[in-house]
């Protein structure tokens, strides 16, 4: 691909076989979450998109891209730049980011024989059924009723945690740039841990 | 289609402080700038002699002898010399 027009490159970038889209869209304290988890790595993408309005650079849209060098560092042109800070492009005014790791050197996750299928989750008194499918993971309102895989909902990935911390895995949901740790309990059933850092989430293996 | 992450950050660091492929480079506050065009214009040749280099901070005398600062800046480096391209895009 070669390209300077950054919708153009988004949409290239979202189509490979391999690419994940960690973050669509997300504001900066969501990407940070992310980022400081260290998911990104050398070598992935961050698309800039400035939130449309009268005064939006360009008049809004994807208006800068930028590759990491580092898990939370930069590299761009055309002002130039390697090795800065993620935010150096943009700080959060105005703007909100998008983060597309390529996952084809993705290592196997351990515990994805345990994660396999339905799970069902409960956050802030309400049940979430989540799908876990080989790093990629899906979530609904609506109890399923089969076991094979919705392909429906939200999705998100999950990953081995890169950074220290007493959690099993993590799971970046796409669409809110919301972070889940989870640890699998003993039983191998039962998930329990944090939604971006603070609040509760727990649950339990589906038979189906 | 396969990705290499050691060969797109080679190609980052090779490339951060001049122009890639595009063949363009920007100063802030200023136009894009061909490089090829820009070396016409100011009669640097052979053209592979010289290359693109991007400066940040970088700080020279004005009309009036007044130390300024720039922001960006880009040299064209070649043979034994070294030409200043401020943000308005003359040397």
């Amino acid at each position: 691909m070669k390209t300077d027009y950054v919708p153009w490159a988004n949409s290239f970038l979202r189509g490979l076989s391999f690419s994940k889209v960690i973050a669509d869209e997300v504001s900066q304290d969501r990407a940070t979450r992310i980022i400081d988890k260290q998911v990104m790595k050398e070598g992935d993408v961050i698309l800039y998109f400035a939130v449309p309005g009268p005064d939006a650079e360009l008049g809004g849209g994807y208006v800068h891209s930028a590759i990491f060098v580092s898990p939370t560092t930069i590299s761009c042109h055309t002002i130039s730049r390697f090795n800065e800070d993620w935010t150096a492009p943009h700080d959060g005014a105005g703007f909100r980011f998008t983060l597309i790791h390529f996952g084809h050197d993705d290592p196997p996750i351990p515990e994805d024989a345990t994660l396999a299928g339905w799970w069902e989750m409960n956050w802030r008194g309400t049940p979430y059924f989540y799908f876990f499918e080989r790093g990629r993971a899906w979530y609904t309102k609506n109890r399923p009723s089969r076991s094979t895989n919705p392909k429906l909902g939200s999705i998100g990935h999950y990953f081995e945690p890169r950074v220290a911390t007493t959690s099993d895995f993590l799971i970046c949901w796409k669409e809110t740039g919301s972070v889940e740790e989870l640890s699998i309990g003993q039983d191998r059933q039962s998930l329990a841990g944090r939604w971006n850092g603070s609040e509760q989430i727990a649950g339990n293996k589906l038979s189906l | 289609m396969s990705y290499s992450r050691d060969a797109a950050v080679d190609y980052a660091r090779r490339n951060w402080n001049t122009n890639c492929h595009d063949g363009v480079i920007s100063i802030i506050g200023g136009p894009i700038i061909s490089v090829e065009a820009k070396k016409r214009q100011l009669g640097l040749s052979p053209s592979s002699d010289w290359k693109i280099e991007w400066m940040r901070k970088y700080r020279h005398s004005d009309d009036r002898g007044n130390m300024v600062e720039e922001q960006e800046a880009a040299n064209f480096v070649g043979p034994g010399v070294a030409l200043f391209l401020c943000r308005d895009g003359m040397a």
